[in-house]
């Protein structure tokens, strides 16, 4: 019983629960030129490049459950834009990006950027409005800069989350 | 580089048809969606209590050291503001207290009338996408979905989720928060857009501070009454609706009649139509651009809000059911 404790299963969504509230509680009321760092995103992109595009999409698609749980968004749009954002990160994931940080630090930061914009755009295809503004520039910059910073302990994280108990090649 | 293997693929397909399906249920107003994201919220209620007061004093150092110099500025602006509305103040209450009590004597209803819920602001918008702000009192104080939140300035927004002790707010700048509005100030120059009723001065939100009525009509608090001359009502051609555009812009007021005749700085006010959620007379804002748009049925009509919608601390929740408030006529 107390074996699932140890499996992704049980430390992915526990994982996305604190991720969530830290997020929502914490990072998003500090602002930097009137945007905030979003660490829900820097999880699913870290998922994608250390678990790879199967694990990363799952990792994407939890993490977006659980914040559209937390916000008033339209529901289901963060799992739909994240679970594509940790497959496509986790088709990048090769013997040379695994060795070099510069690299993953540079995939997390366009990433991250390109998630801020692809969830601006698909809100307004689903009828959002006023998303898509000048305002959205320095929003993906932030999130981009300072997930791109905080990429290390990230992926340490989600290789414990993901990669546990298991040491086959992903 | 890793390959999209059919597997692979296969399960992204499964879980973004299950985010088109989510979605779908959720544009559809599904309430097993709305209970699951009360459910959330109340089981992560201890842990979010735990992180925000670990967060409060690192918020309020950051906010120190990144905004002193924007405090110190607008606390210069506000002295000003505040010495050129005291002349203003004084003529405002005496119209105010006049006004309701001659609506008392007509048995119309108030502002004043509607009971409310003090609160607190413990948080704002959960991301960059989401406008709102969740205050510190729940269904236990009696708060429900839709009713409005207001400061003693004016109409900040309406409780979108609600749990025991904790409620949403979806903030007035939100895109998709619309409110039924009408414009109250001087009426026009010209014959025709004369009034057969008064222009309506924004009724105080708090009687035991007439002040803050004078903060939403700085400029013009207290309006002669015109003559009825004419047919034509300022509420029949003046309504419209006013829609969010985002943190820090103005808001737009929708369906303004190109026949209106509204000029910058007239006050936006609460319709309290039919069906509407929010009673009438609760200050929005002040007109700060009119556009006449060659071939269009509407005027484009941007609003500044008279409530820094970004800097709320304290509110009141209006325990006001619009559907209930119509049904008894």
């Amino acid at each position: 019983m107390l074996a699932v404790l140890h499996t992704p299963w049980f430390r992915l969504p526990a994982l996305a629960i604190v991720v969530v509230t830290v997020q929502t509680v914490i990072v998003s009321q500090i602002h930097l030129l009137g945007a905030s760092a979003d660490l829900v995103v820097l999880f699913a992109v870290a998922g994608g490049l250390v678990g790879g595009p199967q694990r990363g999409t799952v990792a994407g698609f939890v993490f977006g459950l659980t914040y559209d749980m937390a916000l008033t968004t339209p529901f289901g749009l963060w799992p739909l834009v994240l679970c594509v954002a940790g497959f496509v990160v986790g088709l990048t994931r090769n013997e040379a990006i695994r060795d070099n940080r510069w690299l993953q630090t540079a995939i997390v930061f366009l990433a991250s950027g390109a998630v801020v914009v692809a969830y601006a755009g698909v809100s307004t295809v689903f009828g959002s409005q006023g998303i898509v503004t000048l305002r959205l520039i320095p929003t993906a910059l932030v999130v981009a800069a300072v997930n791109a910073a905080l990429t290390q302990p990230a992926m340490k994280v989600m290789r414990f989350t993901l990669l546990a108990g298991d040491r086959r090649p992903v | 580089m890793a390959s999209a293997s059919v597997g692979r693929r296969r399960l992204l397909i499964l879980l973004v048809i299950t985010a088109l399906v989510l979605l779908t249920f959720d544009q559809r107003g599904n309430r097993v969606v709305d209970g699951v994201r009360s459910a959330f919220i109340t089981v992560t209620s201890p842990l979010r209590s735990v992180a925000r007061i670990v967060a409060t004093p690192i918020e309020n150092a950051w906010n120190g050291v990144t905004g002193f110099d924007d405090l110190k500025q607008e606390n210069d602006e506000l002295r000003d503001r505040i010495e050129a509305q005291d002349g203003a103040a004084i003529a405002a209450e005496a119209v105010v207290y006049e006004n309701q009590e001659l609506k008392s004597e007509l048995g119309l209803p108030t502002l004043s009338g509607i009971d409310r819920v003090k609160a607190e602001v413990i948080s704002g918008g959960p991301s960059n996408f989401d406008q709102t702000i969740t205050i510190n009192q729940g269904k236990r104080k009696g708060i429900a979905v839709g009713m409005p939140v207001i400061t003693s300035g004016g109409l900040v927004g309406r409780i979108e989720q609600v749990t025991d002790r904790q409620a949403v707010v979806r903030l007035l700048s939100d895109p998709e928060s619309t409110v039924g509005v009408r414009f109250a100030s001087a009426p026009c120059g010209a014959s025709t857009e004369t009034t057969t009723t008064p222009a309506t001065t924004p009724t105080t939100l708090d009687p035991s501070t007439p002040a803050a009525t004078s903060t939403a009509s700085p400029a013009a608090p207290v309006q002669p009454e015109a003559p009825s001359t004419t047919e034509v009502s300022r509420e029949d051609t003046e309504l419209g609706r006013v829609r969010g555009r985002g943190p820090g812009r103005p808001l737009e007021v929708e369906q303004v009649n190109a026949e209106a005749c509204i000029s910058v700085g007239d006050s936006v006010i609460t319709a309290g139509v039919t069906e509407s959620l929010f009673p009438k007379g609760i200050p929005i804002g002040r007109v700060s651009l009119v556009e006449r748009r060659p071939g269009s049925l509407d005027l484009l009509v941007r609003v500044d809000p008279v409530v820094d919608l970004q800097r709320v601390s304290l509110v009141q929740v209006l325990l006001y059911d619009g559907d209930a408030a119509f049904a008894e006529g």
